[in-house]
């Protein structure tokens, strides 16, 4: 019973976060729509909608009947690899590593939260180095020289080429980008 | 006829001009990187060249994507027929015959054909694109807003139905996709829809952070779950080259070129059937109607033919609908319409008529594309695959670069980069839980075009639904994505009924299969 409330789980989850919204679509209201439809429906009926294909994954995965061969819903586009289908090879399942994922989430929220103080270029050098260990990768020369390049080549193609304004940090890392940018010519 | 092969010959003449020409290259070279690479699908490598185009022109801007696209149906044969790694999906069958031949000592004659085979799926593709492209756009110019709806709803359910995998999970995607688009202020009454108060969101949630983030930073977080597992190459070993198969050998496969091409177009113009399924049908067929059916597998040249040719005829068929209606039908033409959308342009009939030289020079750098990856596979081959030396960890790292970028160059807000950081915890949930992402970002970018013909519709028509079935085009392509939906359906009965005609054992082992 509990693989199968495990295996029903993101339906229950997508069913809660779309009654969510149901409720705030409920205050979404237009004057003067008359007899026409107003800004809610069709968000409305397509919220309905997910929570009626939520309610018959919900079904399915609680009465066992994913893996038998008369599920329509279930079968695989004849011939497409077990990766389209989002299936796992025969044989050993795959080795997780649940700490690595938790590292790099962790380390791209972070990249967000420093973008604006640290600037483009020390956060972008941070990050990439530090999510190129996190991935493994143990040749410190080249993690670091793979991520100061990279975010020096980016930094000078958007800034200088492409013209995107790129954030340069606050004080003190502010000095950094402005002494870089002084060196590629980059106003 | 000789209109066409005139604009045709205008647009060569604009493709060689010098940026479209640098972005032709670009585009086959990084195409082919990106489909070498096992970490990185094509579609992936496409939405992380879209932020490049910004400072380009438009027609530039689609030349570089389109021919990313096309060298990417091309460039995993390599690493499939030389060291049994899939680049991507759609060259998995080539394991079976390519890989095969390459181990019975013919590496390079594997790779001829597979050579040969892009080309003809290429140009025969080339070809259908520009001959269909004038009658389906004439044929769009009666659309009304209910044909609109139709054509949407048409390319909704055969994405569902065919893109593979559960149809509930696929179900529960598209609602997700076309729900993120209604975030922003209503297109027909003003309303602000799911903003919660956040100016940022009163301009909508852009596609392109939805796109990036689930397909970048949910498959680099997907990956690294496990571990960046798929290690750099260590050992090439042998002499890499391509052998050109004689005329002679070519001619005894012509029925084996002429189904898989048909197989190819057929595929690409169906919204939803991709260049994966493509290579897998059309290997099927071959397997059911080639000549030499039962030594499929063995390493002969036509398992090779019938899936490379298939893939690539499908990028014509694909660029008719994005072209004429502004339907993509693939992950890749639904990037490539984002980059049409970023530049102020809408695809559709009329296209044809404003555009017609931008249109002309796509379709010439299409010929030119196949004709230039062939070449690049057949001289450089030695070179890009020395792709696969480089570390996974290094390649994420740069992946996610690309989609912090491409993310925050779009607006030049920090709400984007949350964003692409949400979407990309929901691609993995996605992949995790094995609900597919094309879907959902199909929703997302044919979201708001539904709605809108759906609601004009309304209003034109005095709430009548039945207007969407009363009217012959709308009706006949409504029909069809019923059809389409219900194509699983079909499928699992004729399946059974095929066990069921064998006997009751194999019904039984048929099941304990499924």
């Amino acid at each position: 019973m509990i693989a199968k409330l495990k295996e029903s789980l993101p339906y229950w989850v997508t069913l809660a976060v779309s009654g969510y919204f149901f409720r705030v679509a409920q205050g979404i209201s237009a004057p003067g729509t008359g007899d026409q439809l107003g800004p809610d429906f069709w968000p409305k009926m397509f919220l309905v909608l997910l929570m009626l294909v939520c309610a018959v994954g919900i079904g399915r995965a609680l009465l066992g009947r994913r893996r038998e061969p008369d599920d329509v819903f279930d079968q695989p586009t004849e011939g497409a690899p077990a990766a389209q289908l989002g299936g796992e090879p025969e044989g050993e399942p795959e080795k997780r590593y649940p700490l690595l994922l938790l590292g790099g989430i962790v380390l791209c929220l972070g990249y967000v939260v420093l973008f604006d103080t640290l600037g483009f270029f020390l956060d972008t050098f941070a990050f990439m180095l530090a999510f190129i260990l996190v991935g493994r990768y143990r040749r410190i020369g080249v993690a670091v020289g793979a991520s100061l390049g990279g975010t020096l080549v980016f930094m000078y193609v958007f800034m200088k080429i492409v013209y995107v304004s790129l954030p340069i940090g606050s004080p003190p890392f502010s000095d950094v980008s402005i002494f870089l940018m002084r060196l590629m010519g980059i106003r | 006829m000789l209109e066409i092969l005139y604009n045709l010959g205008t647009g060569f003449i604009h493709v060689f001009a010098g940026p479209h020409l640098v972005a032709l290259i670009v585009g086959l070279v990084v195409g082919m990187l990106v489909a070498v690479l096992p970490g990185l699908t094509l579609v992936m490598g496409v939405v992380l060249a879209l932020p490049f185009t910004y400072g380009m022109d438009i027609t530039t801007s689609i030349i570089l994507l389109t021919a990313m696209y096309i060298s990417g149906t091309y460039g995993g044969a390599f690493t499939s027929i030389l060291f049994h790694i899939p680049g991507e999906p759609i060259d998995v069958p080539l394991l079976w015959d390519g890989f095969t031949m390459a181990r019975k000592g013919e590496p390079a004659k594997a790779l001829g054909w597979t050579l040969f085979a892009a080309l003809t799926g290429g140009l025969i593709t080339c070809i259908v694109a520009v001959s269909l492209a004038v009658p389906f756009a004439h044929f769009a110019l009666r659309f009304d807003q209910p044909e609109y709806f139709a054509v949407v709803m048409f390319g909704f359910t055969s994405v569902v139905a065919l893109g593979g995998g559960s149809l509930v999970n696929a179900l529960i995607s598209l609602f997700v996709g076309v729900l993120l688009a209604t975030v922003g202020v209503d297109d027909t009454w003003g309303v602000d829809r799911f903003t919660f108060g956040i100016p940022v969101l009163r301009d909508g949630i852009e596609y392109l952070t939805v796109m990036v983030g689930a397909y970048g930073v949910g498959e680099v977080l997907s990956r690294l779950e496990l571990g960046f597992t798929s290690s750099p190459l260590q050992a090439a070993g042998g002499k890499i080259a391509t052998k050109i198969p004689s005329p002679r050998e070519l001619w005894q496969l012509r029925s084996t070129f002429a189904r898989s091409s048909l197989v190819g177009v057929l595929c690409g113009i169906v919204p939803g059937a991709g260049a994966t399924i493509a290579s897998f049908v059309s290997y099927g067929v071959e397997s059911q109607y080639g000549a030499r059916r039962k030594e499929l597998g063995t390493g002969i040249p036509d398992g090779i033919v019938a899936p490379q040719v298939a893939s690539t005829a499908t990028v014509g068929g694909h660029m008719v609908p994005l072209l004429t209606l502004g339907i993509p039908g693939s992950g890749a033409t639904a990037v490539i319409l984002g980059a049409f959308l970023l530049h102020g342009l809408q695809p559709g009939p009329m296209v044809f008529a404003r555009e017609s030289t931008m249109v002309y020079s796509i379709f010439a750098s299409m010929f030119l594309s196949v004709i230039g990856m062939c070449l690049l596979g057949y001289f450089t081959i030695k070179l890009l695959i020395k792709v696969l030396y480089l570390p996974e960890a290094i390649t994420a790292a740069f992946v996610i670069l690309f989609c912090v970028i491409g993310a925050y160059s779009a607006r030049n807000t920090i709400t984007d980069l949350w964003l692409i950081m949400i979407f990309g915890v929901l691609g993995y949930l996605f992949e995790r839980f094995r609900f597919p992402v094309a879907p959902m970002v199909l929703g997302v970018i044919l979201g708001p075009l539904a709605e809108q013909s759906f609601m004009t519709s309304m209003i034109s028509f005095q709430n009548d639904w039945t207007v969407f079935f009363r009217r012959p085009i709308s009706g006949t392509v409504i029909a069809l994505a019923i059809v389409a939906l219900l194509f699983p359906l079909l499928r699992h009965l004729l399946q059974r009924r095929k066990l069921l005609a064998q006997g009751p054992q194999v019904l039984r082992e048929g099941q304990a299969e499924t």
